[in-house]
C-alpha cells in the first residue's frame, strides 16, 4: 500500500506514475511524470493557479519579513506559555 | 527543477505573504513533482492555529492543500527511525525535517523549499537559505 495520504486526483495517478516508472526503467516519480506529461497522458499541474498557490491568512496577519525556521519552531512550542 | 519536497517553512512564507513569497510559488510552479510529508502538514496546521489564533484559517488551508498537486507521504516510522540512525545527523534537525529527508531521498529530489540551512547536513540543497 503506497504511503500517500492525500491527492489532488485519486490513488489511481500513483499507480499510472509507478507503472510507467517500472515500465520504463525510470530512476525516480519525477521522472515518470516529466514523461506522461510530454507524452500529453497527464496535464502538468500548475501550482501558482492552484488554491493553495492562491491561499493567503487575512491581511492582519501577513509579515514584513521572512520567518525562519528556528522561529517557527520556537512560536510552536517555546513560547507557548509566553501567548497565553 | 524535477521532484521538490515543500518544507513548513515555505508554506509559511506563502499563506503569510511574506517577502519571498512570489519567489516561492515560482520554484515550486516550476517542479514536476511536488512532495510534503505528513509530519509537515501537521506542523504547518499548528502554525496556522496558533498564529491566528482560530484553527479554522488551518482548516482551510488543508483544504486547499487538498485540492493541490503536492503529494502528501506519511513515511512508515521504522524505515524513518533506520534513517534517522543512518544519517547520524548532527545540528538541530526536527523529527518533521527529517522525515521530509527521508521522503525527500527516496523520491530522488536534492532540493527542498526552505530557508532552513540544516538540510545541508544531509546532502540536501535548501533553496531559500543563506551560503
Amino acid at each position: 500500500m503506497p504511503d500517500v495520504v492525500s491527492f489532488r486526483v485519486t490513488d489511481e495517478e500513483l499507480e499510472i506514475i509507478d507503472r510507467t516508472r517500472r515500465q520504463l526503467g525510470l530512476a525516480t516519480r519525477a521522472d515518470a511524470v516529466r514523461y506522461l506529461v510530454k507524452q500529453g497522458a497527464m496535464q502538468r499541474a500548475s501550482f501558482r493557479d492552484s488554491p493553495l498557490g492562491r491561499f493567503r491568512l487575512p491581511k492582519r496577519f501577513h509579515t514584513a519579513r521572512t520567518w525562519s525556521g528556528q522561529e517557527i519552531d520556537a512560536y510552536l512550542y517555546d513560547d507557548a506559555e509566553k501567548r497565553e | 527543477m524535477s521532484a521538490l519536497a515543500v518544507d513548513t517553512w515555505a508554506f509559511a512564507e506563502l499563506f503569510q505573504a511574506g517577502p519571498r513569497a512570489d519567489e516561492v510559488t515560482s520554484v515550486l510552479d516550476e517542479a514536476d513533482f511536488l512532495f510534503t510529508t505528513r509530519e509537515v502538514v501537521a506542523e504547518t496546521f499548528n502554525f496556522i492555529a496558533r498564529r491566528t489564533g482560530a484553527t479554522r484559517y488551518a482548516q482551510a488551508w488543508w483544504d486547499d492543500l487538498r485540492e493541490t498537486h503536492v503529494r502528501v507521504f506519511e513515511p512508515p516510522l521504522d524505515e524513518l527511525h533506520t534513517f534517522i540512525h543512518k544519517a547520524s545527523a548532527r545540528g538541530a534537525l526536527s523529527f518533521t525535517d527529517l522525515s521530509l529527508a527521508f521522503v525527500a531521498q527516496r523520491e530522488g529530489a536534492t532540493a527542498i523549499a526552505t530557508g532552513d540551512a540544516e538540510f545541508r547536513r544531509l546532502g540536501l540543497e535548501p533553496l531559500f537559505a543563506a551560503r
